[in-house]
């Protein structure tokens, strides 16, 4: 998670000051040593439930100030730290992720995608941005006002996007409808409880369509110290995208976004890929000190995306095909990932 | 075992999937030239293979070697729907069918081939060596016959050889119902029936998308068939008894996109489906009702072959992966490759899993077999103090004893196994 501008908390919401509750501030910790007479004591032996447990608490409390002590001396004495071992390191050998020997095959594969036309053109993406329809009800329902917020962010990250209500048309005459008034990509939000819950991404003329699950939305009303957007193009960042199918995906991404950052703007989406999940973050940066140091600032939605589906061609359910579908018999163990 | 993997940019691999290695790769990427049909040239040999794109060519390559023998254009082959091809003496048949229900059967020489090639082999080496090699471009004037099927929208073809150089040609497609044609006669042999009604006076919706015919590979009957819809039913044919389908059966919520037939019984067939399901089912067995399915694939199924020894079956998908998997056993596969491009086709060859050696095996297990003899020739050290020994060495001595009747040399380690043994068996008597 990239940090705010100062401390996590909101201003209202400080630790008070230690002397205004007659405190010394200068207070020195005791040292626990290993020969304390509680840590002597046998926990096991105790028959009295309670006071057993009062015991097993106390020594808890030393045994961790104990180790937190042993971790500083080490410091001190220049014991360099371990490396943290994480999920990633312990990744399942996959034979998908992207190595030297196909990089030559991929970039030719990518010269004929459904996605060369847009970037060898020169035309700035049009964005249409919709709800969803409910099944249930056989109607387009009004979105709440958790969805109508996101939305609104949405369009002023995106450049050049724009609204509809999602009156009584199917998706395939909406697409139809697009196709005649040059649109490059339509984005369905869905959702459920009066929150955003899924995404549709539609890539035209011929492209592909990827469901997202978004799990976290937070719009900047809960984002501290926040900035606003302004209207210069954004630059991208996309990282930690491995395998094949993640390649795909953050050229669908790109596509979205105009091929001409304007620098001037100062302006960055990051899109950050950990474990399958992708996370969505929109900042505003700044350099000082000769380009030795940057400031950032929050602009605008966090979403996190989780893939379901990649579909070829436009959307389809009934006669379509699928290049990627996940179900829970592929997930064979926790360090197993797909992008 | 190799298997020919055809992808959906124009690339052609042949790969040993139990080894992991990649022999030859042909072809060349090119927009929309995906590949949609592979098959052998002359189904009763494996040396040469047709291939078929998107874009309306063919072309026939060597698997063997990887080099291309020759193409052929022609500017009104487009949206090609089914494609086979044949040798007959010394010509060779190709039958296409069009996506509107034009069927054209074209018939060219081989003999003029070989002169042709090696003509051209003389003009090359005249020309200058770093020349780049082309193959052979033969433009195909006209057809020997074409007749149109009389269906509006075609999406399958198949034909069935029935021996004696007779041929059947089955379509089907979109609002139409399946037909099977007699080649050289182009009359209609048999017309197919829809399904009755369903319990809301509707009739059910038509897409034919797939027809196999049901046997052995060396055994086809050609009287009994499958189809497969967009719909995701499976229907069973028997031409002999009626027109309607015998039995229907819907499976799942997705189109199928895949069917071959099974060669363990005659009526089993396998069906794959666009999200990456695949299923075995048995039309006799409707008192089972769970269905057995294969399982780790991630992508719509693309193509299914069974190998001719009948216990392997290879899966290709748009997950850029080809699949070996056994017929009857885990469920999830035995090797599994990656390769680059989505996959769509395949082929595969006769030869057994564990057959193929490239000459760097071959020297590898010339050096392992000289080193597993020498140890052998030792005999093994008895631990001569053991008493679970004693018999062992007894009856070693009683076998040197019986060489040294038939040579008189090695006397001076008999005299050593003489007093080590007799200091033993002073000890077992005392013991007694």
């Amino acid at each position: 998670m990239p940090p705010s501008n100062g401390s996590s908390r909101p201003s209202f919401m400080k630790k008070s000051d230690a002397t205004a509750r007659g405190r010394n501030p200068n207070r020195k910790p005791n040292l626990v040593k290993e020969s304390s007479h509680l840590l002597k004591i046998d926990s096991k032996s105790i028959e009295n439930k309670h006071k057993k447990r009062e015991v097993i608490k106390k020594q808890e409390k030393l045994k961790k100030i104990l180790k937190n002590q042993a971790r500083k001396q080490r410091r001190k004495d220049g014991v360099p730290a371990q490396a943290p071992i994480t999920q990633e390191d312990k990744r399942e050998k996959d034979d998908a992720i992207v190595k030297d020997e196909h990089v030559e095959e991929i970039k030719e594969e990518e010269e004929y995608d459904e996605f060369a036309e847009y970037f060898k053109s020169d035309v700035p993406p049009k964005v249409l941005i919709t709800t969803a329809w409910d099944a249930m009800l056989n109607k387009a329902k009004v979105p709440g006002r958790t969805t109508r917020w996101f939305i609104k962010e949405l369009l002023e990250c995106v450049p050049n996007s724009s609204f509809f209500t999602r009156r009584k048309y199917y998706l395939k005459q909406i697409i139809e409808f697009c196709k005649k008034k040059d649109f490059t990509d339509i984005l369905v939000v869905g959702e459920r409880n009066s929150k955003p819950y899924s995404m549709i991404m539609i890539h035209l003329p011929d492209g592909p369509t990827a469901t997202f699950r978004l799990s976290t939305t937070r719009t900047s009303k809960y984002i501290s110290n926040r900035a606003k957007s302004s209207t210069y193009y954004p630059e991208l960042i996309l990282n930690n995208f491995t395998t094949r199918l993640g390649y795909r995906m953050a050229r669908m991404f790109s596509a979205i976004f105009p091929q001409k950052p304007e620098f001037t703007g100062r302006r960055v989406v990051t899109l950050h890929c950990q474990r399958d999940f992708l996370f969505f973050r929109h900042h505003r940066y700044e350099f000082e000190d000769h380009l030795k140091s940057v400031r950032i600032q929050e602009i605008g939605p966090q979403v996190t995306f989780r893939l379901k589906s990649l579909q070829l061609g436009t959307f389809d359910t009934q006669f379509g095909e699928y290049e990627w579908f996940h179900r829970k018999e592929l997930d064979t163990s926790r360090r197993r990932f797909f992008m | 075992m190799r298997v020919i993997c055809g992808g959906d940019s124009g690339l052609i691999k042949v790969i040993d999937p139990q080894r992991q290695s990649v022999l030859f790769q042909m072809g060349e990427q090119g927009k929309d030239r995906s590949v949609e049909f592979l098959k052998w040239a002359n189904p009763s040999s494996e040396a040469e293979i047709v291939v078929g794109y998107k874009t309306g060519e063919i072309e026939f390559y060597f698997p063997g070697t990887g080099q291309q023998r020759f193409s052929l254009t022609r500017s009104e082959l487009t949206n090609i729907q089914g494609l086979y091809s044949e040798n007959r003496g010394n010509n060779r048949n190709i039958i296409t069918c069009n996506d509107e229900g034009l069927v054209e059967i074209f018939q060219f020489g081989l003999n003029n081939l070989a002169e042709q090639e090696e003509q051209s082999e003389e003009e090359e080496a005249e020309k200058e060596a770093d020349a780049i090699k082309k193959p052979n471009t033969i433009k195909l004037k006209s057809s020997v016959t074409s007749f149109s099927v009389g269906l509006a929208n075609v999406s399958v073809m198949e034909v069935v050889n029935l021996g004696n150089n007779k041929l059947e040609l089955a379509v089907g497609g979109k609002g139409n119902l399946m037909k099977i044609f007699d080649v050289e006669t182009q009359k209609v042999v048999y017309r197919a029936k829809n399904v009755p009604h369903d319990y809301l006076n509707l009739e059910s919706p038509i897409w034919d998308n797939g027809i196999t015919f049901l046997g052995k590979p060396d055994q086809i009957n050609a009287n009994l068939f499958c189809t497969r819809t967009a719909y995701h039913q499976i229907r069973f044919h028997d031409r002999r008894a009626k027109r309607a389908p015998i039995t229907q059966r819907s499976i799942g919520d997705c189109t199928f996109t895949s069917l071959i037939a099974s060669p363990k019984c005659d009526k089993e067939v396998l069906v794959g489906n666009a999200i990456g399901k695949m299923f075995r089912y048995n039309f006799e067995n409707l008192q089972k009702k769970t269905l057995y399915s294969y399982k780790m694939m991630s992508g719509s199924v693309r193509d299914i072959q069974i190998h001719p020894s009948g216990e392997h079956v290879i899966t290709s998908s748009t997950d850029r992966y080809v699949r070996v998997y056994d017929l009857e056993g885990s469920k999830k596969p035995l090797h599994s490759m990656y390769l680059v491009q989505r996959q769509n086709c395949s082929l595969v060859t006769s030869e057994g899993m564990n057959e193929i050696e490239s000459d760097e095996d071959d020297d590898d297990q010339d050096e392992k077999d000289e080193k597993v003899q020498e140890p052998e020739e030792e005999e093994p050290v008895l631990d001569k103090k053991d008493p679970k020994n004693q018999v062992w060495i007894k009856l070693k001595k009683k076998a040197h004893e019986e060489k040294l009747d038939s040579d008189d040399e090695g006397d001076d380690d008999d005299d050593d196994d003489d007093e080590d043994d007799g200091d033993l068996d002073d000890d077992e008597s005392d013991d007694d």
